[in-house]
């Protein structure tokens, strides 16, 4: 009989059982001040800039995976070989702490501070508070399942894969919560359908679940294309890099910046420590961008803070997909024209910025790797499985890459620099 | 993007061979270089053959369908990238492309390309662990077990690895 209960929008009842130690002790991770501040860290970052809705936490999101980790491990062991109780801990506690070490914003922090949240979840999973609530060896093993090799167990592939419990959570989650319908799939059958390879060391899926991946792959690339690289988050996403990147300026000139020095130390690069690192959050960014908006020292600085905080975002002046032949020098030209423009602006490098966004949403091998965790197997009725694009079609298309070029100017230069291109191209 | 994948067709063409022999040899070069502080926006993770960046592989494919460097596979299905003239007049023409971006120097690169692939596998693979909050000591553990077949190249590593943190101390006290 279950005593605590979880209401999710995903996954509607998420039970906790009063007799079961581990969903004990998941609850006790859960009440500590390292996943609590999860709460305050928002899972996608500037999207809500775009999707009111989606102001939906980190700390939602990590119970979704390990909800999700639990209903795959149940699966597995259904149709498998029993996996040992201390795997099965492993693997759902690692789901439940995979993104303990997220900074603020997610991953727009992680340019920012040039830190990768894998090591802070590491270093967070190994302090004292909790790790004794794991004990040593669980917390060595969740240690490796959220930092894995090629060497570890099959078992990590459910924390992180092409079929890991994360991304099928978070597409989910980020698809209702957006309310942009892109990224639905069925995710009751996929779990159905999973399998597991102990001796080829993967996770597989069965022959009936075919279309479904087909939907969950199609589903992924359209939240990408879509949602996450949206040009306007983008947009967003390049602001609070500049803001950061000008606060590097001005501290490597020996400008003091106002607010919390933790702030001084991330923009000029420096190590911060675990206990700095666990004060922030995204209210902490909010409020230091706050004060650097109404802040009297650098005019570019107050400007940019003052504009995110307000979504007057720069405006993308050029956007094109890049997947197909184009002859370099277009794009060369252009962004020289740019480039000529902002060094004519006082301060100019601060307020444009040229991005493109390449990705491939299959990847089914990888020149370095024969066997990567971006391949997806497929049983066969007769014989070996089989790598997933080699059977079906519209997977296949999802195996080339396309990109996304952008030119992101600030909002008052906007208009200028859309008459300087349409200059060039009138002479041409 | 354009800075992006001109670095990399840049480096390609510092080789004093004129040429990249090898996609593993392509990708350490770029992320020790990165490791290094040179300014390179490609995210890596970890892979059989160490650390791999699937948007260097991209932007490097791409640079081959636009005719700025030219892949060739050889008999022994090693791929070698060298610069076309398009490249290189596109460097030429515009020197200011590249301004502003700390990219490496001749010498780095001549480094580099003095080493067997194993070095740099193994030395790439040594940063990554250090980038993923590894102890140096607990790196070459790990290291003994991923790369059992590179961990022969140790010293060469560690003597690459001390020659490239002087070439960059030097380039910083130059500047």
């Amino acid at each position: 009989m279950a005593t605590n209960l979880i209401r999710d929008p995903v996954h509607d009842f998420i039970p906790f059982s009063a007799k079961d130690k581990l969903d004990q002790l998941l609850l006790d991770l859960m009440r500590l001040p390292e996943l609590q501040r999860l709460r305050r860290v928002c899972q996608v970052g500037f999207t809500s800039l775009v999707y009111p809705g989606a102001t939906h936490s980190r700390f939602s999101h990590s119970i979704g995976v390990m909800h999700v980790a639990r209903q795959v491990l149940t699966h597995l062991t259904e149709t498998g070989k029993p996996i040992p109780k201390d795997d099965i801990r492993a693997v759902v506690c690692s789901a439940l702490l995979h993104d303990i070490g997220h900074g603020p914003f997610s991953h727009s922090f992680e340019q920012v501070s040039k830190s990768k949240h894998v090591v802070w979840s590491e270093k967070i999973i190994k302090c004292k508070r909790v790790s004794s609530k794991l004990g040593a060896e669980l917390t060595g093993r969740i240690a490796d399942f959220i930092n894995p090799t090629p060497k570890t167990s099959y078992l990590s592939h459910i924390i992180s894969s092409q079929l890991d419990a994360d991304r099928f959570d978070y597409l989910l989650r980020d698809n209702i919560m957006t309310g942009a319908q892109y990224g639905h799939y069925d995710l009751g059958w996929i779990l159905n359908c999973l399998r597991s390879n102990p001796q080829k060391n993967r996770l597989e899926v069965s022959s009936k679940g075919k279309l479904t991946i087909e939907g969950y792959l199609q589903a992924r690339y359209h939240m990408y294309r879509n949602v996450y690289y949206h040009k306007t988050v983008r947009a967003a996403e390049v602001m609070f890099k500049k803001i950061f990147e000008r606060a590097n300026y001005l501290t490597q000139n020996g400008d003091k910046l106002e607010g919390d020095p933790i702030f001084t130390a991330i923009s000029k690069g420096q190590s911060i420590s675990l206990r700095d690192y666990q004060r922030l959050d995204d209210a902490k960014v909010w409020g230091v961008l706050s004060q650097w908006a109404s802040g009297k020292r650098d005019k570019v600085l107050s400007d940019l803070s003052s504009c995110l905080i307000n979504r007057k975002l720069f405006k993308a002046v050029v956007d094109e997909p890049t997947d197909e032949k184009k002859n370099m020098n277009v794009f060369t030209s252009r962004h020289l024209k740019i480039s000529n423009f902002f060094k004519k602006v006082p301060q100019g490098d601060f307020l444009w910025q040229e991005e493109e966004v390449i990705d491939t949403p299959y990847r089914p091998y990888s020149p370095d790797d024969k066997n990567p965790m971006t391949s997806i197997y497929i049983q066969t009725k007769n014989g070996e499985p089989e790598e997933i694009s080699k059977t079906s079609k519209p997977i296949e298309a999802l195996t080339r890459h396309y990109g996304m070029y952008r030119i992101f100017v600030h909002a008052k230069h906007a208009d200028r620099v859309k008459q300087i291109l349409e200059e060039k191209d009138d002479k041409k | 993007m354009i800075k992006n994948s001109l670095k990399i067709a840049k480096v390609i063409s510092q080789h004093h061979s004129g040429r990249i022999c090898g996609r593993l040899r392509l990708q350490k070069t770029i992320h020790i270089l990165k490791h290094n502080g040179f300014d390179f926006d490609e995210r890596f993770e970890y892979l059989h053959h160490g650390p791999y960046s699937y948007a260097l592989h991209d932007e490097t494919q791409r640079l081959v369908s636009w005719d700025i460097l030219d892949e060739r596979k050889t008999a022994q299905g090693e791929y070698v990238y060298t610069m076309e003239d398009e490249g290189r007049e596109l460097l030429d023409a515009y020197p200011d492309l590249l301004s502003g971006a700390r990219l490496p120097p001749d010498v780095a690169i001549n480094s580099l390309e003095d080493h067997e692939p194993g070095v740099l596998e193994l030395l790439s693979t040594y940063y990554y662990l250090l980038e993923s909050g590894r102890s140096k000591k607990r790196a070459w553990e790990e290291l003994q077990e991923l790369k059992p077949r590179r961990i022969k190249y140790k010293d060469k590593a560690l003597e690459l690895d001390k020659e490239l943190r002087k070439i960059c101390q030097e380039e910083a006290a130059g500047n």
